[in-house]
């Protein structure tokens, strides 16, 4: 063998050996999210959810509402934000200087007026240019700021915020009615340890939503989004609850997550000059608790509690995927002295660690690997056991993690009413491994390359939104 | 008795309870409407003029404050008596159901005796 | 290496097939179970409303004299879910027939169930039957069940039924932390007054968890005729507690207990070196009208703290001794009174 094809030969059993390795780790993420499962199911038939509704012992929430030229949905969201099944919150919707009618069109529906709040920056902002308040719903406080950005709003609301807890959620995010319940449950059972939790996202496309409440549950008609249901579920019901079980959950979505506001504000609130400050602040969150040495959990909650639009079209897809995965880029780069200290337990030592090998440099492995694979085939190397092996271990094991996703979600939530969809959601998880993983895998290699070159300026992805009512 | 076929709207996202308050209410002979929602609930309150509305605050789609508000803001609802049921019970969301307009607040969990002599008294006010 | 991937792939591929079959042929069964079991609800729904509703004594016919299994745990069911939304009358009236007709009795048998769900729904049940018989038996299972779910789910009950008699195994259980302080401090809650000697003892418990779930119960309940006892306790634990939190919800507590002493105990927490005790201090200072709370108040609007600034500006607004400076603080608070959001 020339040089060359050792080099090939030998890195082909090297991407054999880190799918296997893999594969063994989601092995154990299944085993912890099985259990957590379990313990829910249980749970469910133990106790009703409506008991924290009549408790005074119910922590206050504030929750936030950045908006930026939000004019077609955001009367609606915060009509539905307002009939949430939860004792006490207020909602803070922050007005990014948008250049639509966003405030107007809340002015006119909810009676705004100026209201002479003394904004005090404990994280600085972007100025903010007047507070309102609305005469007919004590709940609701409206912000116009100067635009800097979705972390800057989130800062700036978190700067209004009068409760204890503070929920950061996207304008165009579609809440359960009991998301704040099952979301706030683990700050009251366990007050002096949950520090944040988050709950699962789920994908409204096709679904039957009115008024800013999901009706019916149902897959998307366009292939697109339906194997991002595929990926959802995967991401939420197998990876979170796993990571959550053993305290090392490093993401909570932006698109819903819960706070306690103090420690927020003492670690500086959201970084703007990230593309992931969702998942920034839960790292950075750990690193402060776990420098202090205190007790603590970030917990995941289980249960659906919030439900957004997702991209149908590959372009809006793609742009998603890179601010993803330079996002991630980003977070590891600013936290890399935690990954493998002994001091920052299971996230330094483990999940740290295995996310960067495993998602951020997942797509170069994946890409790379295909490239060895045909170039020892075509060079005569490998066996066909070998190559067997090899699509064996990508393809099925890809199908593996979204079937027995599924069958959590089967287990314990039962939310796709009908046998047929079922069906539909094992075949997509077929599709995806096809072309779609391939696919994403190219975008997310270009992000990461991106992001090695040059450091890019937060900001709003464009995605075209089609407002939260839509027609069917 | 003097309260024979008044008509009466409760709303409420329970089952249960809905079902409960229903049963009671018939018996005492009104006339009784149910909605599931706070929109529903406002389309019956101005579509049949009920005599008096029991409203849940915690509601989908519109909270019963937010109904309550909008028939006290509404003439054609003019001298509805409203009760409002609730298991929000601390002494700020009393205040403002009572700011709001409502007539009487009870907390959940209720006595369904105590609900049926609130309303008889509500509707003997007429 | 490459022969254990590919038995690792194919039993993957197995438990993949595996699955899809086992999901399909549970769904049907779930379809067909919960079919049958939502008619025989139905058959008693109408029954068991009218028995909870009513101000009747007798129960229905229907409701007496049945036999089979599946029929009694309907029924069992349907009298806890109907009975969970009501109290007064109507709840003694049910908790008076479960007992007579066994209901009770049988859910404490499945308190010693092998399957951990089952004592836990078992317990539920009970705490919605709200028979205080049962008290003991859910105590029993709060202080040596093996299972956390099904203490919380005893913890809870026993608040739900309402009786004192187990306060002592739920403060116990939140001191070694058998059961989480939330689940522990909403049971005390729902137990009311009546668990108040056992609240005073615990102001004082060595462990933080329980001093600050009896600082905040006791702030959330009615205190009656112990008030002097009570002020006394949270006074001491305002002053001199090393915990932050049970200092905060201490002040907190003793707004909502009132009184010329509290009054003063607050006064004396708006000088705590913690920016968080003070602003506690000056929430409650606002529900609390005396000369020292309007001093205290006047001197924190200077607080090195705006949050404290704050809290004091809207006690001095409602205590009515702003001095008219037209402090922006002062402006926000005298804008939110007149708005009536207060």
């Amino acid at each position: 063998m020339s040089p060359l094809e050792q080099l090939v030969y030998g890195y082909n059993h090297v991407v054999l050996a880190y799918f296997a390795l893999m594969n063994l780790m989601y092995l154990v993420l299944l085993y912890h999210a099985g259990r957590a499962m379990l313990d829910r199911v249980q749970r469910g038939r133990m106790e009703a959810i409506d008991d924290l509704l009549r408790s005074p012992l119910a922590p206050g929430v504030t929750v936030i509402v950045p908006a930026y030229n939000e004019q077609e949905c955001i009367v609606e969201s915060v009509r539905s934000l307002l009939a949430l099944r939860y004792p006490r919150f207020q909602v803070v919707v922050v007005s990014d200087g948008s250049t639509d009618e966003t405030v107007a069109r809340l002015e006119r529906e909810f009676a705004l007026e100026a209201f002479p709040r003394v904004y005090v920056p404990d994280i600085p902002t972007a100025p903010v240019r007047r507070v309102l308040r609305s005469r007919d719903e004590p709940r609701l406080l409206v912000a116009e700021k100067v635009n800097g950005g979705k972390a800057d709003a989130l800062n700036c609301g978190i700067n209004l915020a009068d409760e204890e807890l503070v929920c950061a959620i996207d304008a165009d995010a579609i809440l359960d009615a009991d998301a704040l319940l099952l979301s706030c449950r683990p700050f009251v059972e366990h007050p002096d340890e949950v520090i944040g939790t988050g709950g699962i996202v789920r994908i409204a496309n096709g679904c039957r939503i009115e008024q800013g409440r999901v009706e019916e549950v149902a897959l998307p008609r366009s292939r697109v989004a339906a194997i991002q249901v595929v990926e959802y579920l995967r991401a939420f019901l197998t990876a979170r609850a796993g990571w959550s079980r053993v305290n090392a959950l490093l993401i909570v979505s932006g698109a819903f997550g819960v706070f306690r506001r103090d420690l927020v504000r003492q670690v500086g609130g959201y970084r703007v000059d990230t593309v992931g400050e969702d998942g920034e602040l839960v790292v950075r969150l750990h690193r402060a608790m776990r420098d202090a040495g205190r007790r603590y959990r970030i917990t995941f909650v289980p249960d659906p509690v919030c439900w957004t639009e997702a991209p149908e079209s590959l372009a809006v897809l793609r742009r998603q995927r890179n601010r993803w995965h330079r996002g991630l880029a980003e977070i590891l780069w600013f936290h890399r002295e935690m990954v493998g200290r002994g001091r920052y337990g299971a996230v330094g030592l483990v999940a740290l660690p295995a996310t960067i090998a495993f998602e951020l440099l997942g797509p170069v492995v994946e890409l790379t690997g295909i490239a060895a694979v045909a170039a020892g085939w075509y060079l005569g190397l490998l066996s066909v056991w070998f190559l067997v092996a090899f699509m064996l271990v990508s393809l099925v094991f890809g199908m593996f993690l979204s079937v027995t996703a599924l069958a959590l979600e089967e287990a314990s939530l039962r939310r796709y009413p009908k046998l047929s969809q079922l069906g539909g959601l094992v075949l997509y998880s077929l599709l995806e491994q096809f072309g779609y993983r391939q696919l994403t895998a190219v975008w997310r290699l270009r992000a990461l390359t991106q992001a090695l070159r040059s450091k890019h300026r937060g900001h709003w992805g464009a995605m075209d939104r089609r407002g939260l009512v839509r027609g069917r | 008795m003097e309260s024979v076929h008044a008509k009466v709207l409760v709303a409420d996202d329970e089952p249960h309870l809905l079902r409960l308050v229903k049963f009671r209410l018939e018996r005492e002979g009104y006339e009784v409407l149910t909605a599931v929602d706070g929109e529903s609930a406002l389309q019956v309150a101005r579509d049949e003029h009920p005599d008096l509305c029991v409203l849940d605050v915690m509601m989908p789609k519109r909270s019963g404050f937010d109904v309550l508000r909008e028939i006290r803001s509404d003439d054609a609802c003019a001298g509805m008596k409203v009760i409002m049921l609730t298991a929000r019970a601390q002494d700020r969301d009393v205040d403002v159901g009572f700011s709001l307009g409502a007539d009487d607040y009870i907390t959940k969990p209720f006595s369904p005796q105590e609900l049926r002599v609130r309303i008889g008294a509500h509707l003997s006010k007429r | 290496m490459i022969v254990a991937v590919e038995l690792l792939a194919a039993s993957q591929l197995a438990v993949i097939a595996a699955l899809a079959v086992v999901l399909t042929c549970r769904r049907i069964a779930i379809a067909r179970a919960g079919r049958h079991r939502r008619l025989l609800l139905d058959r008693y729904r109408d029954a068991v409303v009218e028995f909870v509703g009513l101000d009747d004594d007798e129960p229905p016919a229907s409701l007496t004299g049945l036999r089979t299994a599946e029929q009694r745990s309907a029924v069992g069911e349907l009298l806890a879910e109907y009975t969970g939304t009501v109290r007064g009358e109507s709840r003694s009236r049910v908790a008076a027939f479960v007992t007579e007709h066994g209901y009770a009795a049988a859910a404490e048998r499945d308190l010693r169930a092998r399957r951990s769900w089952r004592r836990g729904t078992a317990a539920k049940t009970l705490g919605d039957f709200g028979v205080v018989a049962s008290v003991d038996e859910l105590a029993d299972a709060l202080r040596l069940d093996a299972s956390p779910q099904v203490r919380v789910s005893a913890a809870r009950a026993i608040g739900r039924v309402g009786e004192a008699q187990a306060t002592a195994d739920l403060i116990s259980a939140c001191a070694m932390g058998s059961v989480p302080a939330g689940i522990v401090a909403q049971a005390l809650l729902d137990i009311g007054e009546e668990a108040l000697p056992w609240l005073l003892g615990a102001i004082g418990s060595p462990e933080q968890r329980v001093r600050l779930v009896a600082c905040r119960v006791v702030g959330l309940m009615g205190v009656g005729a112990a008030e002097a006892e009570v002020v006394a306790a949270l006074d001491t634990a305002a002053t001199t507690d090393p915990d932050v939190a049970v200092r905060g919800a201490a002040c907190h507590a003793l707004g909502r207990v009132g009184g010329l002493d509290a009054a003063l105990a607050v006064a004396a927490s708006t000088a705590d070196h913690e920016a968080s005790v003070r602003r506690a201090a000056c929430d409650a200072a606002a529900r609390l009208a005396a000369p020292e709370t309007a001093a205290a108040v006047t001197r924190a609007l200077d607080d090195s703290d705006p949050e404290v600034r704050r809290a004091a500006a809207r006690a001095a607004v409602l205590l009515g001794v702003a001095d008219g400076s037209g402090s922006p603080f002062l402006e926000e608070a005298e804008a939110e009174l007149a708005w009536g959001w207060r």
